[in-house]
């Protein structure tokens, strides 16, 4: 999705679930971009590109996977593209199971597998208009 | 035609987002070509997809291949 992911957004997210009261646990994660300083130059925000194609059938494929390894009833993954301010969401990863234990490694697995597998590159911006590409550690 | 394209800090390398060759054989191949357009391509780490997919080694290209230059992720 475009820029920051809302606080709202991932407010109604949870209220959807209100109707399938056969989940018993939910497990969020939510990336936020950091305003890292080097040099005593701050990140005032991160842009998003992705190679789109290739990352949505990459998360397809991630999906079925994570399905196939854990008894889950929904998972849903949002990841900004465009701007994102420092302090603002790039990255909401929602699962939801019977029990606790599938949603938390579920959560977990989808976030690292993200990281390591979509091809998606953040741009950092810092405040005197100078830029550096992101390193996920 | 071979269409490739450039994704995250190799755009600055090449100035453009997408490029369209003649047919080269295999990958090794249009790699040479595009290392004597954009030397600094040398110095770059990124993985070869081709048509999608992520590959590790020489890769045959057929007409209308998709070749994408991936430099290391950095999504989330």
């Amino acid at each position: 999705m475009e820029g920051a992911i809302a606080a709202a957004f991932v407010g109604d997210q949870i209220e959807k679930h209100r109707s399938k009261t056969g989940i018993g646990a939910h497990s969020i994660f939510l990336g936020q971009v950091r305003a890292d300083a080097v040099d005593g130059n701050r990140v005032t925000a991160i842009q998003y590109t992705a190679y789109r194609e290739m990352a949505l059938q990459k998360m397809h494929d991630i999906r079925e996977s994570i399905f196939s390894k854990f008894d889950l009833a929904c998972l849903h993954v949002y990841h900004s593209l465009g701007e994102v301010p420092a302090g603002g969401i790039s990255l909401f990863v929602f699962s939801s199971s019977v029990h606790r234990a599938a949603a938390f490694a579920a959560c977990e697995e989808v976030v690292e597998r993200i990281k390591n597998e979509l091809p998606v590159w953040g741009k950092e911006i810092f405040e005197n208009e100078t830029h550096r590409w992101k390193v996920n550690k | 035609m071979i269409t490739i394209r450039f994704f995250g800090q190799l755009t600055e390398i090449t100035g453009r987002p997408t490029l369209e060759k003649e047919d080269s054989v295999d990958t090794d191949e249009l790699i040479r070509l595009l290392e004597q357009q954009y030397p600094a391509l040398k110095e770059s780490r990124y993985k070869i997809a081709v048509n999608r997919n992520i590959v590790q080694s020489n890769t045959a290209l057929q007409a209308g291949a998709e070749v994408a230059l991936l430099p290391p992720f950095s999504g989330g």
